[in-house]
């Protein structure tokens, strides 16, 4: 088991993508504090993406995020993905290493999607011994992001917190927590979102993700587009409450719009963010409090 | 494996079954319920009100299985897209994704196998030209990042004595492809990339070379002897090779060496060789 460090506050970030590279060459990573990646765009050799990661390296600190890890697959974990995975660690130094708790490949077949899986003691034992293993290829301990749904099993027998907790005290990986991500499963399944972060251990939160998401009547689907909506941002508000300051970085995946215009949300995040532990230090009743604090 | 470990299994190979295809769910499931008699009624596995909710929110996953697909195909390859049309792109992709599932991790390696796929595709029978076009799109993804390495400039060979010249072994960049082709696609692919009118399509034979200067893909039709020519830098890359494989293109014996300095100097501007010190590291 690796132990998950203690993550410096890196500050708010927004994905590194292709559409801003000719303003990043220009005019550098300004006003952001830091990027994340998608881990599987970098498995090639060169090319321009890894010129203009390996400049704003140099200046900025990167976090690895990845989508096809398959922690949750039944499939077993590739030697391939692993090793390609490890060479972007080599030449990268990420500050962490992130993934999500999801499958997306049957049979070696992959979706190229990030699908839910059955909670119950079977599922956890699965996943607690390939992020084991991971870790131990990877020599590091990983971060794992909460995923949005759109189904849940009849074989599910515990709450996602429930999972997530046990999950990361036997494996010393962290939480990614989604905030965008755990206001569109509450709406499909039926939940209350601030029991959900309310049940889950602060300590076990390293990274926080905000978007963007659709509404399609009965369901919202996670599409990463547009502006992080107000009630995502109100989930935010809280999680800080809750978590305390934590790394953040506003995924904008779809219809991206200029560099300036992501910056600006990361920019709102870290305004809720002072605005929240301001709140908190004016207060003093105990639901006011961080949970990091207030826990023994 | 245990008996649960197996439950978890059987529902990850009754989820990938419902949404790799584009069916309906319900028809699906029910289809598949001979083999596995638990995956219908889909409320025996999966949470919800009925059966029909159920089909609902798995709909979801396939809209957004194909949906993906297909835009990441249509990216990498915009001229074939423009070339059939919206309709006729959507179908030959949801065509192609069953065919030749995706093996790999990453979305990058997805259209390895279309240029092939394309050949017998209902698609390509009044237009055999198709294959080529997309041959050349995914030539020029796999240019697109291959690893950055020092190329050879031309003041290098300059510093050269005789002998060294015949001792001389030459190796293309990484980030090229000679392409033969069976149709002059050529101006096709122009024509498709600035969205223009399309050129008729002679069946001709071209030899294409595709490559990057910095961090733009190029690519151009070259002669024969120059094809052969870089083919023999792919295989030996001895000069004396590459000269000999101009004489024979050509059949002009007197010439070859000059021919061969003439290309070798085009290739050092076009940065298709590697630096010599490279060449040597890689051998």
């Amino acid at each position: 088991m690796s132990a998950m460090p203690t993550h410096h506050h890196l500050g708010h970030g927004i994905g590194l993508r292709r559409q801003h590279f000719p303003h990043l060459l220009e005019h550098g990573p300004h006003e952001v504090d830091w990027f994340e990646i998608i881990s599987e765009d970098y498995f090639v050799s060169g090319g321009r993406p890894w010129f203009v990661l390996e400049r704003m390296r140099r200046e900025v600190p990167i976090v690895a995020h990845g989508v096809a890890l398959g922690i949750g697959s039944t499939d077993p974990l590739s030697d391939d993905y692993l090793r390609s995975l490890r060479r972007v660690i080599d030449r990268i130094e990420p500050a962490w290493v992130s993934d999500h708790l999801c499958w997306g490949s049957f049979g070696g077949k992959y979706v190229h999607d990030l699908l839910p899986v059955p909670l119950n003691r079977a599922s956890l034992e699965h996943v607690v011994c390939r992020v084991n293993q991971v870790q131990d290829r990877l020599r590091r301990a990983i971060v794992l992001e909460n995923i949005s749904t759109y189904v849940s099993f009849t074989s599910s027998t515990m709450s996602e917190p429930e999972f997530l907790n046990s999950l990361t005290h036997r494996t010393g990986c962290g939480l990614l927590l989604d905030v965008n991500n755990v206001y569109v499963c509450a709406r499909n399944h039926g939940f209350d979102p601030v029991a959900y972060m309310d049940a889950l251990e602060p300590s076990i939160v390293k990274q926080i993700h905000l978007a963007g998401h659709t509404s399609y009547g009965d369901y919202i689907i996670d599409t990463h587009v547009g502006p992080v909506p107000g009630e995502v941002w109100e989930l935010y508000r809280l999680s800080v409450r809750r978590f305390g300051a934590v790394p953040t970085l506003i995924e904008w995946d779809e219809e991206i719009p200029k560099y300036e215009v992501v910056v600006a949300e990361s920019h709102r995040a870290a305004a809720i963010e002072r605005d929240a532990l301001a709140g908190m230090q004016s207060r003093t009743s105990y639901s006011e409090r961080p949970a990091r604090e207030a826990a023994p | 494996m245990t008996r649960r470990d197996e439950s978890f299994f059987q529902i990850e190979k009754r989820f990938h079954q419902l949404i790799s295809q584009p069916d309906p769910v319900e028809t699906r499931a029910r289809g598949l319920a001979s083999m596995d008699p638990g995956i219908w009624p889909l409320s025996n596995w999966i949470d919800g009100p009925d059966d029909a909710f159920a089909a609902t929110r798995l709909e979801v996953y396939v809209r957004m299985h194909f949906a993906r697909l297909h835009d990441s195909l249509k990216e990498d390859f915009p001229c074939l897209a423009f070339v059939v049309g919206a309709e006729a792109f959507a179908a030959l992709i949801a065509d192609y994704v069953q065919a030749h599932p995706s093996t790999s991790p990453s979305l990058r390696e997805l259209g390895a196998a279309l240029p092939a796929y394309l050949r017998a595709h209902p698609v390509s029978s009044s237009r055999p030209y198709l294959s080529d076009l997309c041959a050349l799109e995914w030539a020029r993804i796999c240019v697109f990042d291959e690893p950055n390495l020092p190329i050879l400039e031309h003041r290098a060979l300059a510093e050269l004595d005789a002998k060294q010249w015949c001792t001389l072994r030459l190796r293309i960049v990484p980030a090229f492809r000679l392409l033969k082709t069976s149709f002059a696609i050529e101006d096709l692919w122009q024509a498709a990339d600035r969205g223009s009118a399309l050129p008729s399509v002679e069946r001709k034979g071209q030899t294409l070379l595709v490559w990057r200067r910095d961090f733009t893909v190029l690519h151009r039709a070259a002669g024969e002897a120059e094809g052969m020519a870089l083919q023999a830098i792919q295989k030996s890359g001895v000069f004396t090779d590459v000269a000999l494989a101009f004489a024979t293109a050509t059949g002009d014996v007197t010439n070859a060496a000059q021919d061969t300095a003439t290309a070798l100097r085009q290739w050092i501007t076009d940065r298709l060789l590697l630096d010599t010190d490279s060449s040597s590291a890689g051998a």
